[in-house]
């Protein structure tokens, strides 16, 4: 119960930071400040959505139903922190663009990564038999991953978007201030630990649900 | 502090203790619910 106090506070400081301590973001004005809460949202859907692919791996390997248990949860949490960057996207957006959604490439390549995953519990629904049901999930969430690198990373810079970059590929470097950089950092931290806190608390109960199912077909 | 931004300030905190204390919560009830399959 520790390290969940620790960050219970420390999330708290960030917020604070995030208003306080932070300045307003050049060219984006108050509304830049959501970036420290929409950049981690989708960098934790990404490690999750990967994290679900390592499982589905581990699932195929082994054919421990475990796995299958972590992919689902895995893919869960990644689906949850997608719909978190894709609100608070929309909301920056009304900000600085004036509208919610516009269709710009990101936008679309976010709704289509949710539209994806979407499909992956419609799949996982629609098996009753749980090792069928696993080896098929495990299959479509490899495939599924494939697609991440493409829709989050390359699809964005390959058309016209008018989403800004953070990252400076000629000066391999952040583009923000030192202050922004440092509460940034703080928040991807923080938003890493409440993944790991999540994901924890969430796999415990799956065992319960699934130890309670094994006593039951005894 | 700009118009407005301290209402943001605190609509965001709130939603985090919110969240953090349903999660200490959950935590807790799976904890006990983990103590009682062990018995």
């Amino acid at each position: 119960m520790f390290w969940q106090i620790i960050l219970g506070i420390w999330m708290v400081g960030v917020i604070i930071a995030s208003f306080l301590y932070m300045p307003a973001t050049q060219g984006l004005g108050e509304t830049g400040r959501i970036l420290i809460y929409h950049v981690p949202s989708a960098w934790i859907a990404v490690l999750a959505y990967l994290m679900a692919m390592v499982n589905s791996l581990g699932y195929l390997r082994q054919g421990d139903l475990r796995w299958d248990r972590q992919a689902q949860v895995n893919a869960e949490l990644g689906t949850i922190f997608c719909i978190l960057a894709t609100v608070t996207g929309a909301i920056w957006s009304r900000g600085a663009w004036g509208q919610y959604w516009n269709w710009d490439p990101r936008q679309t390549s976010i709704t289509v990564l949710l539209m994806i995953y979407a499909a992956y519990f419609v799949l996982r629904s629609a098996i009753p038999d749980a090792d069928r049901r696993a080896r098929l999930a495990a299959v479509y969430a490899i495939l599924a991953f494939l697609t991440v690198p493409f829709l989050v990373f390359i699809v964005p810079r390959v058309y016209v978007s008018l989403h800004p970059d953070l990252i400076n590929l000629e000066n391999r470097s952040f583009d923000m201030d030192r202050k922004m950089l440092v509460v940034f950092l703080s928040s991807l931290l923080g938003f890493t630990g409440l993944y790991a806190w999540m994901y924890k608390v969430q796999m415990r109960l799956e065992n319960l649900l699934y130890a309670i199912d094994m006593k039951r077909g005894e | 502090m700009a118009e407005g931004l301290s209402y943001v300030l605190a609509v965001t905190l709130i939603t985090w203790l919110g969240l953090f204390f349903y999660l200490l919560r959950v935590d807790l009830k799976v904890k006990e619910a983990e103590r009682r399959e062990e018995i």
